[in-house]
């Protein structure tokens, strides 16, 4: 082996190290993500809330959200950069019920689910007291049909 | 350049240790389940996304095809097989790989970004020095003579410094210092699923204190990366605390930032001599440097005593030059 005070960058070891370095220190925060170079920006927001979805059938059982396409992330960043998204995309640090009635509509009476679900969004915060809990909520009733 | 040139980032041993580490980093992986591609692009997420059809990145029989040369090539490198190319086979197909998994996610997903970029360092590092390591291997004593150049040292410290420095910026300016207010981190135990059973998310739930102390931590550390590296000490402070962080994250969210913790290791908490080894320290370590060299000669020799012929150029070799 090279004894060490004798070793000499090899051209390929001086561009990989420029391409690390610069690709860091220009890329990542230009594009914030674009791999492999990341300004890793999860978890930069500071949420006082959290919402949470369920979607339940006429007698109350909780059905899976990814039967109906919906795909729940968390991103707990304000300002994401987003790469491929399908219709059922959730982002649990903020959504509206009826933004997703339509996809919820679409999958009704198709593979066992039922012609009518019930959608409940929860809202919790921490009481103050080392506890989290429903401070509010909001419903809505989806049938196979629009109701005019 | 020639600063980076002076002293050895790792002694052998720990040089192969972390390698070894890095390539069952980079398989595990490669055995991680692979996403399939959704509807409707946004941005792109990877320096591959311009470059490649959609087509290309959706196929999952190249993302298949690309974890298994990931795996072959790993098992090759790791035991000094086909060198350099194993190397480059392994780094390239696992940046592949993981770039467009990167693609075909909703948002990026970070796991894998350390080890790429390791790996891409020491393949540079293994192209280089490619005949001398042959040279030096023997079969169960892999990597015996292989000793990490400062250069590969110095851009995977410039790398991960800069990570978490600009990730502790981008919390104070979305969040302001009221990010480590601990009720948030309260709030994203309480959304991963199974956070609440594990020990030490029960702990975070419990106290409200604790959580804040824990984002204060945090949040400095991240911030003071790259500042950190003017002093060692505060370097080492800084890689415990974020070591921390991740080995916590594991336990709580499970998130499987192997690459980051290796490099928090073996970059921060364990680099062998301090920035004052280009000044009067560092003729002490690079004694200490070629001490070891020594040491792995006359190991080298008894080698070749032992009639082995591959092992007799590079010892004859390092004998000329000293």
């Amino acid at each position: 082996m090279t004894p060490v005070a004798n070793y000499r960058i090899a051209p390929i070891e001086r561009w990989v190290w420029a391409v690390v370095v610069f690709g860091q220190l220009i890329l990542a925060p230009l594009f914030v993500d674009l791999f492999p170079f990341s300004s890793m920006p999860m978890f930069s927001a500071a949420p006082s809330r959290l919402f949470a979805l369920q979607i339940m059938d006429e007698h109350g059982r909780t059905l899976p959200l990814s039967k109906f396409g919906i795909e729940p992330v968390y991103l707990a960043n304000p300002n994401p950069r987003i790469g491929m998204r399908n219709p059922g995309s959730l982002i649990l640090d903020a959504f509206e019920l009826s933004a997703l009635e339509p996809l919820v509509r679409s999958r009704l009476g198709s593979a066992g689910l039922p012609s009518a679900v019930r959608m409940r969004r929860d809202v919790l915060e921490f009481n103050g007291k080392d506890a989290l809990q429903v401070v509010a909520y909001d419903e809505l009733t989806v049938t196979q049909r629009a109701v005019p | 350049m020639t600063r980076f040139t002076a002293c050895p980032a790792y002694t052998s041993r720990r040089g192969q240790l972390f390698l070894w580490l890095l390539l069952g980093a980079a398989v595990e992986r490669a055995l991680a389940p692979r996403n399939v591609m959704l509807a409707e692009r946004v941005h792109y997420l990877s320096i591959f996304g311009w470059l490649t059809p959609e087509s290309v990145i959706a196929s999952q029989p190249l993302a298949t095809t690309l974890a298994c040369v990931v795996i072959g090539s790993a098992c090759c490198w790791a035991i000094q097989f086909a060198l350099p190319l194993s190397s480059w086979l392994c780094a390239s197909a696992f940046l592949l790989m993981s770039a467009f998994a990167v693609e075909r996610s909703f948002y990026t997903p970070h796991q894998s970004q350390f080890v790429a970029i390791g790996l891409l360092c020491f393949a540079a590092f293994y192209q280089a020095r490619a005949a001398e390591i042959r040279a030096s291997a023997r079969f169960l004593r892999v990597g015996r003579l292989l000793t990490v150049p400062q250069w590969l040292y110095s851009a995977l410290l410039a790398y991960a410094s800069l990570a978490y420095t600009y990730s502790g910026v981008t919390k104070l300016l979305r969040g302001g210092v009221q990010w480590a207010n601990g009720t948030s981190l309260q709030l994203w135990v309480a959304n991963a699923p199974g956070a609440i059973g594990d020990p030490f998310g029960r702990l975070i739930m419990a106290s409200h204190g604790l959580a804040r102390t824990l984002q204060i931590a945090v949040l400095i550390a991240e911030t003071l990366a790259a500042p950190s590296l003017m002093y060692v000490s505060a370097r080492r402070l800084v890689g415990l605390t974020l070591l921390g962080f991740h080995l916590g994250s594991e336990s709580v969210f499970g998130f499987h930032f192997y690459g980051n913790i290796l490099v928090l290791v073996f970059v921060f908490v364990l680099e062998p001599h301090s920035g004052k080894a280009e000044s009067g320290h560092g003729r002490s370590v690079a004694a200490s440097g070629r001490a070891n060299d020594e040491a792995e000669m006359s190991s080298a020799r008894s080698l070749t005593a032992s009639g082995s012929a591959a092992a007799r150029s590079p010892s004859r070799r390092r004998s000329r030059r000293t």
